[in-house]
């Protein structure tokens, strides 16, 4: 027993430290950009000076901030449910896209709504396109057995495409045709900002009671331990008499849902028409979110400000030292890979870990088991 | 001794451990040339493991192997193929978009580089085929063949190399009955070539029809080998194959059995997988009695139990819980019913080893009081209950909230108990509750079962060790291939009759 307690304790630190793997490898990655920047003649102490000064300095800089998180806390969310219960969403970016377009469609539709309905008719809308974009995947894995993996990211591409052809097409701008994108919105569909606060936006209010309710739902409902227990273990739902295949469809719209409410609350928050391309990358990023987040809605929500703050602060970096767009998508990228190999190392080492304490107990076990025969 | 020459090979006390078993103790083994050696034995029983160290898979830790006469280091199938021993496997290794020739050629280092010998070796299997009589088409590509036909290919790959010995496992489980009678013909004529043939089997009837010896073992050891004579039977072989002695004790109250809880009627199951599903079962399970369900591993005691609880669909036949029907329920109406299920992977289907204790214990019914309702969990709740039980089942662990995974397999165990047995129940079914426990968690599982009976439950306690089965039930019946060959009261059971019940033996 005594010996028990021991090896308990001392895993715990091992443990608290390989959780903690992802935010070492954010930091990693942070370093390697500064290594990135002094390539380019930048002091590296400037660099992180200036990065914290663009996403924290002031007012217009944590607003800044916080509407960079915004969508990538709301698909973060909902790329961590899709991960609790075991599907594999990686199509974040697409579902993103047919939200916007969800936005669009109803602004461009029907134009004479009322604040008061147009702007949660824009968020249902948008909530089911995601799902419709999901139910692909769904459908391709039941009853085609394909991986929704595979599906998921390939719709991706159809999703931007989409928005793409849209504004290039039906949705085409009358007025501006210099950039492919819709003609303005409604104010009636538009959040409110708040110009002084750097443009923030109500959308941040959006996503923290996303956070909080996906939270609730996937660690205090009796649903959500049902998902996470058909995401762990799928034969052990199916004989709690649950049923795993049901839980993955659920999962999944919920998922594409929450992306697709991410793209319109990016469209209606940020701007005021859909644009090409207006939210390119913000699904891949939001995946890696939900990785730096545990896949928990709640680690989420540090991980999204995270990204959010790196965004605004490489956003004003840009202006104010001049680096290229190009070398901060770099920066950006090598932080990313430090933290998927920060994960990776995590899983890797905890599975070792899991091995070696089973082959233990069963060391203990049989030596415990010839004890007794011997007596 | 001059029928020394005559022994092909000999294996001289070899020992196998695993992490925690002895697979082979002090194993001994004689093979003469021209003789079909019968390797006799229940799942798990050492045969495999033997064989594998012959054939160079598995290292052996003691012991030694003679080859004609001359020690031999085998370390991997490559050098047991080159001293001339071959192996067929259950599952045979064939490339099956390859034509029978490539097969056969296949890992031979003969011939030019970028020149493959064909017709050489096509001249060679087709001297082989004549002799042997194997009849054998070289052109035709595998997977378009019957399962016996890819045997004989086995057979002539083993035969192109040269092969003196031929090691055959469970070569007739996966043939037709006229296909067992070709490859009995063929394998003759290989005794008559002068070619010795080790044939692993737990199937009573081709053993003593075909082989000159028979060796069984049991629990890693050699029991006895025995030459073939027309005075044995099935009965001798299978007390020899089953037959340990039966000192497992249990205090027992007398069974006083109720109305009947559990009662199937002709209930059938697709087999899934590799499976052999439910064939035709019909029982009666009543309160207060344990009805133990022997068999060797695999015979459909995974199928029963997931049949009962909903996980598989009934084909056909009646089964009914409680007076109710349940032929169409799903699992999640009958876990609504008073039923403790012990399912036998309890790593994957029982405990959620990422999960703490307390959400394990939860998992059945997390929307009923007192775990929680339709919108929340209550964790404080299910923590308190959670320690009660631990306590009350003695489960080790540092607490409510230590992952399942951490636990031994033992306290893994009294948590799936707590949690399926913990409140009363009507119906308990459990599937080898008590494998890969040590002695004093099995006590506990035994305990639990009877004290399960003695309040009134009906216990469905299947398991592959025949000792348990014995010291537990009050009516015994045994599995084979998915049929249930019988059930009778404790008193009547002899090991000798369950031992070739569970061969498949009809006994009158």
């Amino acid at each position: 027993m005594k010996s028990d307690k021991n090896i308990k304790t001392k895993k715990s630190m091992i443990d608290i430290l390989l959780d903690l793997s992802p935010v070492i490898g954010a930091c990693i990655g942070i370093l390697i950009g500064a290594c990135f920047v002094s390539l380019w003649g930048i002091h590296p102490g400037t660099f992180f000076v200036e990065l914290l000064k663009g996403a924290f300095g002031d007012r217009l800089a944590i607003g800044s901030t916080l509407n960079s998180a915004v969508p990538l806390l709301i698909a973060g969310a909902g790329t961590a449910i899709a991960f609790k219960a075991g599907a594999n969403n990686i199509g974040q970016e697409g579902q993103l896209f047919v939200g916007g377009l969800a936005a669009a469609t109803v602004a461009l539709l029907i134009p004479n709504l009322p604040k008061g309905i147009g702007i949660p008719l824009i968020l249902i809308l948008s909530f089911l396109f995601g799902m419709a974009f999901a139910g692909i995947a769904i459908f391709f894995r039941l009853f085609k057995g394909v991986n929704e993996l595979l599906i998921t990211l390939l719709l991706n591409y159809i999703g931007t495409l989409l928005v793409s052809a849209m504004v290039n097409g039906p949705f085409k701008s009358t007025t501006n045709v210099s950039f492919p994108q819709t003609d303005t919105f409604g104010g009636q569909f538009l959040l409110t900002n708040w110009p002084t606060m750097g443009y923030m936006h109500t959308g941040i209010f959006v996503a923290v009671a996303i956070i909080i309710i996906t939270g609730y739902y996937l660690w205090f409902t009796p649903a959500g331990l049902r998902l996470r227990t058909a995401g762990l273990s799928p034969l052990a739902s199916e004989t709690a008499g649950n049923n795993p295949t049901k839980i993955f469809i659920i999962a999944m719209f919920i998922s594409g849902g929450l992306c697709g409410i991410a793209g319109s609350v990016e469209v209606i928050g940020r701007s005021d028409c859909l644009r090409q391309g207006f939210g390119t990358n913000i699904g891949f990023e939001s995946l890696a979110v939900a990785l730096l987040g545990g896949t928990n809605p709640f680690g989420v929500l540090p991980a999204g400000l995270f990204f959010g703050a790196l965004k605004a602060g490489m956003q004003t970096m840009q202006r104010s030292l001049g680096i290229p767009s190009a070398l901060l998508d770099l920066i950006k990228g090598s932080i990313m890979i430090s933290i998927m190999v920060g994960n990776a190392v995590k899983v890797f080492i905890k599975t070792n870990n899991q091995k070696r304490q089973m082959k233990k107990s069963h060391e203990l076990a049989a030596s415990k088991e010839k004890e007794a025969s011997c007596q | 001794m001059d029928d020394k020459k005559d022994i092909y090979l000999e294996m001289r006390h070899i020992t196998k451990r695993f992490a925690n078993v002895i697979a082979n103790d002090d194993v001994s083994l004689t093979v003469k040339k021209g003789e079909i050696h019968a390797l006799l034995g229940e799942n798990g029983a050492g045969k495999s493991t033997l064989m594998n160290m012959l054939y160079g898979l598995v290292k052996r830790d003691e012991g030694e192997i003679l080859w004609k006469g001359k020690p031999v280091s085998i370390q991997s199938p490559a050098e047991a193929i080159n001293v001339g021993i071959g192996m067929i496997h259950q599952h045979f290794q064939l490339v099956e978009k390859f034509t029978v020739l490539e097969n056969i050629i296949l890992g031979r280092r003969e011939g030019k580089f970028i020149e493959l010998p064909l017709e050489e070796a096509e001249k060679k299997i087709q001297a082989l085929s004549e002799n042997y009589g194997l009849d054998i088409k070289t052109k035709a590509i595998v997977e378009n063949l019957p399962v016996g036909e890819q045997q004989k290919v086995e057979i002539v790959k083993a035969l192109y190399r040269e092969s003196d010995l031929l090691i055959m496992d469970e070569p007739t489980a996966v043939l037709t009955p006229q296909e067992v009678r070709k490859l009995f013909k063929i394998l003759n004529r290989l005794r008559e070539e002068g070619k010795s043939i080790i044939f692993i089997s737990h199937k009573l009837p081709e053993v003593l029809e075909l082989c000159d010896s028979i060796s069984i073992m049991r629990d890693g050891k050699m029991i006895r080998t025995l030459p073939n004579s027309p005075d044995l039977d099935s009965r001798l072989l299978a007390s020899y194959m089953v037959g340990r002695d039966i000192n497992l004790q249990v205090e027992k109250k007398t069974c006083v059995p109720g109305d009947v809880v559990l009662s199937l009627e002709h209930a059938c199951a697709e087999p899934v997988f590799e499976s052999c599903g439910v064939k035709d079962i019909s029982l009666e399970l009543r309160r207060g009695e344990i009805l133990g369900m022997a068999g060797v591993d695999g015979n459909g005691q995974e199928d029963l139990s997931e049949l009962i609880m909903g996980l598989r669909k009934l084909k056909s036949g009646k089964i009914t819980i409680l007076g109710q029907d349940i032929s169409n329920y799903s699992t999640k109406q009958i876990r609504e019913m008073p039923i403790g299920y012990i399912p036998a992977d309890r790593n994957h289907a029982a405990l959620v080893l990422d999960f703490s204790l307390q959400l394990n214990m939860a998992i059945n019914h997390p929307d009923k009081k007192p775990y929680g309702s339709k919108w929340r969990l209550n964790h404080k709740e299910i923590a308190r209950i959670t320690k009660e039980k631990m306590k009350q089942f003695r489960v080790a662990a540092s607490g409510s909230g230590e992952l399942a995974g951490n636990l031994s397999g033992g306290n893994q165990q009294k948590v799936v108990l707590a949690r399926e047995v913990g409140e009363p129940v009507d119906l308990i079914i459990a599937v080898y509750p008590t494998r890969g426990l040590d002695i004093d968690a099995t006590h506990f599982v035994f305990d639990t079962m009877l004290k399960a009976r003695d309040e009134g439950a009906a216990v469905l306690y299947i398991s592959t060790e025949l000792e348990e089965i014995m010291a537990l039930s009050d009516r015994i019946g045994v599995l084979n291939e998915g049929t249930l060959m019988g059930i009778m009261p404790r008193e009547e059971a002899e090991v000798e009759k369950i031992g070739l019940l569970m061969a498949g033996e009809q006994v009158v």
